[in-house]
C-alpha cells in the first residue's frame, strides 16, 4: 500500500476538505422542454475524515449534486463549497480525486497512456508520474492490460482504469460515483480493502451508488436522497448496532412446523426459511426461546433488509406519498 | 503551479493532433495536390525552368489558398465541443487544471500544427522535383487559423456543430453583402463593418503569400475577428458549465 500513500512532494498542499451544500437548487431550463427541478433545497456538511454515502433511485438528483461538486454546474440557488471555496476554484487549485459513473475518456487512448497523461494533468512531476502510474497499476491489477486501447478493455477492466486514475494523487477530497459498477466479486472485495486502507482523517470521501450494502459496509453516513431533496441522513456506525429490525429470515433445521404457531405472521419461503416479524426485542428473544424449548433448531436468523435498506425504503416511500399529496 | 502542469501536457495535446487529426489533414492534402502535381507534370518539357517554376509556384499558391481553409476547418473542429459532447472532460477537469488554460493551449497546439502540416505538404511538392518552395504561404495559413480558427474556436465552445455554425456564418455574410452591397446603402456600409471579413481571407492570403503588401486595414480588420472569438471562447470557458 506504500505506493498509494502521498508521494506528491507539493509543498502547496490542499487544504482538508470539507464538503458542504447549503440550501442548493438546480433547475434544468430548456428552451423547447419545461424546466426540470433536478434538485431542491439540498443542504449536507460532509466532514472532514468522513466516508459519506449517497443513495437514491435513478433520477434522484445524485449525478448533479456531483457535477455541481466539482463545478461543472452552477447551482439555481445556494452555494456549494469545499473547504470554503467554491468548488472549481478548489479543483483548479488542489484536484480531486474523481471517479466518474460512466468511464468516458477517448477509446482510442491505451491505458498506461491514459494514466501518463492523467498524472501529468494532475500536476505530478514527470519522475514522480512514473511511480504513481506503477503504483496504481500494480495496485488494481491492470498491468497485463497497460498497452491496450480503452476500447478493447472490459467494463471491470475500464472500472479499474477509472478508480486507478483517481487515486493518481494524493487527493484530499475523492468523490466515487458507482465505484463497483462492473467490478467482479473479488475486486469488489478489493475495492473495500482499498477505501478503507487510503480512508484518514484529512480525508473526506464521497461514494455515490446504488448498491446499499456497499454503502452499509463502507460509509460513516449516508445521505438518502429522492426527487432532488435530501430525505434523511443515516448513520450506519449507529445503524449497525440499532433496534431489532423489522423483519428477519429465519431458517431451522428441526421444527419448520412449530414456526407458524410461534410467529403467526411468518411467511414460509421454503427449505427451512421462514420470513418472520422482528418486533421488539424482548419480544423476538423470547419467541426464539419458546420455540428452542419445543425442540426447534435454528440455523441462521438474519435481517430480511439491513438497516440502511430499510430506512432507504421508508424514505422514498415517504417521499413518493408526500409528492403525491403536494 | 497550473501552467507548469499545461506545459507538461503540451506533448500530450500534441500526440492527440496528429492521432485525431493526421489523417484527415493527410488525405485532404494529398487530393488537393493531386490534379496540380499531375497539370505541373504534364507541362513538362515543354517548358523552360524558369516557365516550369512560375507555374508551380502558382500552382501551389492556388493549392494553398484552398488547403489553407479546408485544413483549418479540420484542426479547429471540435476543439472544445467534442470533449463536452463526449464526456471527456468530466476526467480531465477533475484535476487541478484551468480549463481556458487547457483549451487555449490546445488551440496553440492545433496551430502549430497546422503550420507544420503545411510545411510538410510544401516539402513534399518540393521533394517530387518542382523547384519551388514559397514558405511565404505559411503565413497564408496563419492568417486563416487566426481569423477563421479565431471564430471556429468560440463556436466550439458554444455549441456541438461548431464547423455547421462556422458554415452558415460565412454563407449568411456573402448572402448579406450580396443582398446589401456595401457602396449602395447606409445599412450595406454598417453591415459591412459588422459582418465577418472573411470573404477578403483569400486575396489577403493570397498577398501575404506573394510577399506583396497586404492592405492592414482588411488585415487588421481580420485578425481582430478571429482573436475576438478566441477571447471570446476563453471566457465563456471561465463563466459558462461544462456540464448541461
Amino acid at each position: 500500500m506504500e505506493g498509494l500513500r502521498p508521494a506528491d512532494a507539493d509543498a502547496d498542499a490542499a487544504p482538508a476538505g470539507v464538503i458542504a451544500f447549503d440550501s442548493v437548487s438546480k433547475t434544468y431550463t430548456s428552451l423547447f422542454r419545461p424546466p426540470v427541478r433536478a434538485v431542491e433545497e439540498f443542504t449536507l456538511t460532509i466532514e472532514r475524515g468522513e466516508i459519506m454515502g449517497l443513495a437514491g433511485p435513478n433520477g434522484a438528483g445524485k449525478s448533479t449534486l456531483i457535477s455541481l461538486l466539482l463545478g461543472y454546474l452552477p447551482p439555481t440557488s445556494g452555494h456549494v463549497t469545499i473547504a470554503d471555496s467554491a468548488p472549481r476554484p478548489y479543483v483548479e487549485r488542489y484536484g480531486i480525486g474523481y471517479l466518474s459513473e460512466l468511464i468516458t475518456l477517448n477509446p482510442q487512448w491505451t491505458l498506461e497512456g491514459t494514466l501518463e497523461r492523467l498524472a501529468v494533468l494532475a500536476g505530478l512531476p514527470s519522475s514522480v508520474a512514473r511511480v504513481r502510474v506503477e503504483a496504481v497499476i500494480d495496485e488494481l491489477g491492470i498491468g497485463e492490460h497497460r498497452g491496450k486501447k480503452l476500447k478493447a478493455l472490459s467494463k471491470g477492466n475500464l472500472q479499474r482504469l477509472g478508480l486507478a486514475q483517481a487515486l493518481l494523487r494524493d487527493e484530499q477530497v475523492l468523490i466515487l460515483d458507482e465505484p463497483t459498477h462492473g467490478l467482479d466479486p473479488v475486486w469488489t472485495q478489493r475495492f473495500r480493502d482499498l477505501v478503507q486502507r487510503i480512508r484518514s482523517p484529512e480525508r473526506t470521501i464521497l461514494i455515490a451508488s446504488h448498491n446499499l450494502d456497499e454503502l452499509e459496509r463502507l460509509c460513516d453516513r449516508v445521505a438518502i436522497i429522492d426527487r432532488g431533496r435530501l430525505q434523511r441522513v443515516v448513520d450506519t456506525r449507529r445503524a449497525a448496532a440499532r433496534d431489532v429490525a423489522g423483519t428477519y429470515h429465519l431458517t431451522v433445521a428441526v421444527g419448520a412446523e412449530l414456526v407458524p404457531a410461534i410467529f403467526p405472521a411468518a411467511v414460509a419461503l421454503g427449505n427451512g426459511q421462514f420470513e418472520v416479524e422482528g418486533g421488539d426485542a424482548q419480544g423476538l428473544n423470547q419467541r426464539l426461546a419458546d420455540f428452542l424449548a419445543r425442540g426447534g433448531q435454528i440455523t441462521a436468523l438474519i435481517p430480511a433488509h439491513s438497516g440502511l435498506e430499510a430506512q432507504f425504503r421508508e424514505a422514498v416511500r415517504e417521499s413518493r406519498d408526500a409528492g403525491g399529496t403536494s | 503551479m497550473s501552467r507548469a502542469r499545461m506545459w507538461s501536457y503540451l506533448s500530450w495535446q500534441a500526440r492527440d493532433f496528429v492521432v485525431e487529426r493526421g489523417a484527415p489533414l493527410l488525405i485532404v492534402a494529398t487530393l488537393m495536390s493531386f490534379p496540380i502535381v499531375m497539370s505541373l507534370r504534364q507541362l513538362g518539357d515543354a517548358a523552360t525552368p524558369t516557365q516550369a517554376a512560375t507555374a508551380a509556384r502558382y500552382g501551389v499558391l492556388q493549392l494553398f489558398a484552398e488547403f489553407s481553409l479546408i485544413c483549418v476547418l479540420i484542426g479547429i473542429n471540435g476543439v472544445v465541443s467534442s470533449d463536452r459532447v463526449k464526456g471527456y472532460y468530466r476526467f480531465l477537469f477533475a484535476k487541478p487544471v484551468s480549463i481556458p488554460r487547457y483549451y487555449a493551449q490546445a488551440y496553440l497546439v492545433n496551430g502549430v500544427g497546422l503550420m507544420l502540416t503545411a510545411l510538410g505538404v510544401l516539402g513534399a511538392i518540393y521533394a517530387l522535383g518542382y523547384p519551388v518552395f514559397p514558405a511565404r504561404v505559411l503565413l497564408m495559413v496563419g492568417l486563416v487559423y487566426l481569423s477563421l480558427g479565431g471564430l471556429g474556436f468560440f463556436y466550439s465552445t458554444l455549441a456541438r456543430f461548431d464547423w455547421v455554425l462556422m458554415g452558415a456564418t460565412w454563407g449568411l455574410a456573402q448572402v448579406l453583402r450580396a443582398v446589401y452591397p456595401a457602396h449602395e446603402s447606409t445599412a450595406g456600409r454598417v453591415l459591412n463593418v459588422l459582418l465577418p471579413p472573411f470573404h477578403q481571407l483569400r486575396d489577403v492570403g493570397l498577398q501575404l503569400a506573394r510577399g506583396e503588401a497586404a492592405e492592414s486595414r482588411t488585415l487588421v480588420w481580420l485578425l481582430a475577428w478571429g482573436l475576438s472569438g478566441l477571447v471570446l471562447g476563453l471566457l465563456i470557458l471561465r463563466r459558462r458549465p461544462l456540464a448541461t
